[in-house]
């Protein structure tokens, strides 16, 4: 079965676009492809239009002028939606109502009341959205997450988390007081989000209580525009008793062969996923394993992606997850704002 | 080496009737201090007057004697945690210079009784707190003061292992009124977070838990793993002490990262070697660590002993006050992490 995509909000987050992954899985192909300035502010400073064409020649698709050709093409099932996340719900929720899978970055929205709103739609299917957020699938993630999912660890008491984006401010990126105001927070976004989601796969509870600071460490040009370029959780999960932290931030500097450096804590064992490797002392015996990881590919998650979605089964981070991870997120905010341990709404 | 003609602080030492942190460590440091004198050592137990010989001085079983000895100018007390505080008072009040194994006290109380006698006593009592001294710290520090990773940004200290067996079931050291583990061994970490940064703690937010699953003499009551964030002066400061790792067999250590406006130094889990990470540089560079202070020193950390015991005595005999006062404000931050877990919120000094 070949999958039809349509492309809304080229550009935006364009150095990261999904359907990119999905026609590496062979499985699908680009139809059309819309953009428009009031889907988020261009930092990139190219010429959109110019850079869209050229694109959508590459794949064979067809630059549509109104995003309604989109949703009202019967042949088009998939929709990637990469529209700041203050444009997105309103195109989510048309993508849900015209019986498309969306696939899309994190987060769903600026808030989670208004993710909660997408769900209050008439017929709403939370297995429609899928969420490209966490690392969860970095295969010695994905390991430890099997580890604690099978008990080997036992209660799972502390998680930690650092991600780091390296190297500097993305290059050819240019933080605009407009583009601060289409996302609900900068670095804590764009990075913590992941890492809070691969913190919650490994806590395998909900998030309770967080402590969250917003800093500027490194980039004037982010500090002019009161984006935060770096953030520090602490976490608790009130129904196990677990804590955890995470450190989420865009460093000068690379650390050659680091990814994302997690650590579990049970009452049976303990693992480490660190610079690609994991260590994995489980099921209480102290002893340790180091399992042959496999080379991590992104299209593999869209390979699962399609798979459960043909075969009907929940997708890997559905509607759900994204939204219990837009409410962790709030949570920070509101945090980092009042400078106090915030309880994460239910 | 000593100076015999140098003017020296004649110290007692108290605890000293064992094999411990003072027979093993505390007294070889200090007799390596150019400016540093074992007067008197003092315990409880019998086999004080055996390490009196060892070290070639007096010896006694009787703490007010040492109070009332002429010849003592400043008392080192290492006897367990829960004395530090009534002896450390009285020998302030006997009018002593006191210096005073880590932690200082225990108790929120404790803390104002020991507060209130510096107050009597301005500059009369320091810590000691040695870990600032070994290579590895001085190593850090010196890399920062050399500007290797530009201005310091963030601190990151992870304990990972288990806390020291202690085999009296009815040892103090596993009641909840101890602190813990926290307590009795955090202050070390603070106290590098000071060494780096010259900054104190101002606000402490804490997440606590408690791994059950382990032998009697590695848990004591109260939690075993916390996930702590110091603010120090806009610098955060992650101090995640995991003691949960109670199984033979799983591995310990320590993690300590330096995140800075270039780049970051980093010693991982069991290592002593120091990453360094720069901007604009491809891959890893290792720094050399720093030779110890005293070519002398039987190991690290009698060296470390020695080198905090030789400026705490330079204090002493400068008229300095030393760090009394901002180990009592950490030691307040430790206090204060306790209280945070326990009431879900920041707790600001
Ligand atoms: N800085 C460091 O690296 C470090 C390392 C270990 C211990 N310590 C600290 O040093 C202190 C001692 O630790 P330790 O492991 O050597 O303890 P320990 O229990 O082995 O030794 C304490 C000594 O004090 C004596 N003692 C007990 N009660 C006494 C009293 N009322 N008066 C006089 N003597 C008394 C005991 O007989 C014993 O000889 C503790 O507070 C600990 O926190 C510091």
């Amino acid at each position: 079965m070949k999958h039809h995509i349509g492309v809304i909000g080229f550009g935006v987050w364009g150095c990261h676009s999904l359907e990119r992954e999905l026609l590496a899985t062979g499985r699908a192909v680009v139809d059309k492809m819309f953009t428009a300035p009031e889907l988020g502010d261009n930092c990139f400073g190219e010429n959109l239009a110019e850079e869209q064409r050229r694109y959508a020649e590459g794949c064979g698709a067809t630059v549509v002028s109104r995003v309604d050709e989109i949703f009202n093409d019967p042949l088009i099932d998939i929709v990637s939606v990469m529209t700041a996340p203050k444009y997105k719900p309103a195109m989510l929720a048309k993508a849900v109502a015209h019986q498309k899978l969306v696939v899309t970055d994190k987060p769903l929205a600026m808030s989670a009341a208004e993710v909660e709103q997408l769900a209050a739609q008439d017929g709403f299917d939370p297995n429609r959205i899928f969420v490209l957020a966490g690392y969860w699938n970095r295969p010695g993630v994905a390991k430890l997450v099997e580890a604690v999912q099978g008990g080997r660890l036992g209660r799972v008491l502390d998680v930690t988390v650092r991600l780091a984006f390296m190297g500097g401010v993305f290059p050819g990126f240019v933080p605009t007081a407009s583009w601060r105001s289409e996302i609900p927070s900068a670095e804590m976004t764009t990075i913590g989000s992941h890492a809070i989601l691969t913190a919650r796969r490994l806590l395998n509870t909900e998030i309770t209580d967080v402590y969250a600071r917003r800093r500027n460490m490194f980039y004037p040009e982010y500090q002019q525009v009161d984006a935060e370029d770096w953030c520090e959780i602490n976490l608790r999960c009130a129904s196990t008793g677990a804590i955890g932290n995470i450190v989420a931030a865009r460093l000068p500097h690379r650390v050659p062969g680091e990814d994302i450096t997690v650590e579990v804590t049970g009452e049976r064992g303990y693992g480490r996923y660190a610079s690609g490797k994991l260590e994995l002392y489980a099921d209480d015996t102290g002893n340790k394993e180091t399992p042959e990881l496999p080379n991590f590919c992104l299209s593999d998650t869209f390979n699962a992606l399609l798979d459960d979605w043909e075969s009907k089964r929940p997708i890997s981070v559905n509607f759900n997850a994204a939204l219990e991870l837009q409410k962790t997120l709030d949570a920070c905010q509101k945090s980092a704002d009042v400078k106090q341990v915030v309880h994460v709404e239910k | 080496m000593k100076n015999s003609t140098a003017k020296v602080v004649r110290f007692a030492v108290v605890g000293a009737g064992t094999p411990n942190i003072a027979t093993n460590h505390q007294i070889p440091g200090t007799v390596l201090a150019p400016h540093a004198h074992v007067e008197l050592l003092q315990d409880i137990a019998p086999g004080v007057f055996d390490y009196a010989k060892r070290f070639q001085t007096r010896a006694t079983q009787d703490f007010q004697a040492v109070l009332s000895d002429p010849a003592v100018d400043a008392v080192q007390i290492a006897t367990p945690d829960q004395f530090h505080c009534q002896q450390a008072v009285a020998a302030l009040d006997a009018g002593k210079a006191v210096v005073l194994q880590k932690p200082p006290c225990v108790s929120r109380k404790e803390l104002d009784g020991l507060r209130a006698a510096l107050d009597r006593h301005p500059g009369k009592l320091q810590i000691l707190l040695n870990d600032r001294e070994t290579p590895l710290v001085r190593t850090l520090r010196r890399a920062l003061d050399d500007g290797m990773i530009g201005q310091l940004r963030a601190i990151m200290l992870r304990y990972r292992g288990r806390r020291f067996p202690v085999g009296n079931p009815r040892s103090f050291y596993l009641t909840a009124a101890s602190g813990g583990v926290w307590m009795h061994n955090a202050l070390h970490y603070l106290d590098e977070f000071y060494a780096l940064s010259d900054r104190l703690p101002r606000i402490t937010q804490c997440f606590a838990t408690r791994n059950p699953n382990g032998a009697p003499e590695l848990l004591g009551e109260g939690p075993n793993g916390f996930s702590c964030w110091f603010e120090l002066d806009g610098i955060p400061a992650l101090l995640e002490y995991n003691t949960m790792l109670l199984h033979d067999g799983l591995p310990g250590g320590i993690q300590r990262v330096l995140l800075g406006t270039k780049g970051e130094l980093r010693v991982d889990y069991g290592e002593t070697r120091i990453q360094h990470y720069l901007a604009g540089r491809d891959g890893m560079a290792v720094l050399p660590l720093l030779p110890r202070v005293y070519a002398d020193a039987s190991d690290d950390a009698v060296d470390s002993f020695g080198a905090a015991i030789e400026k705490i005595s330079l204090n002493i005999l400068n008229g300095k006050p030393g760090n009394g006062l901002a180990a009592l404000a950490m030691t307040e931050a430790l206090l204060a992490a306790r209280e945070s877990d326990q009431n879900n919120q920041i707790v600001e000094a």
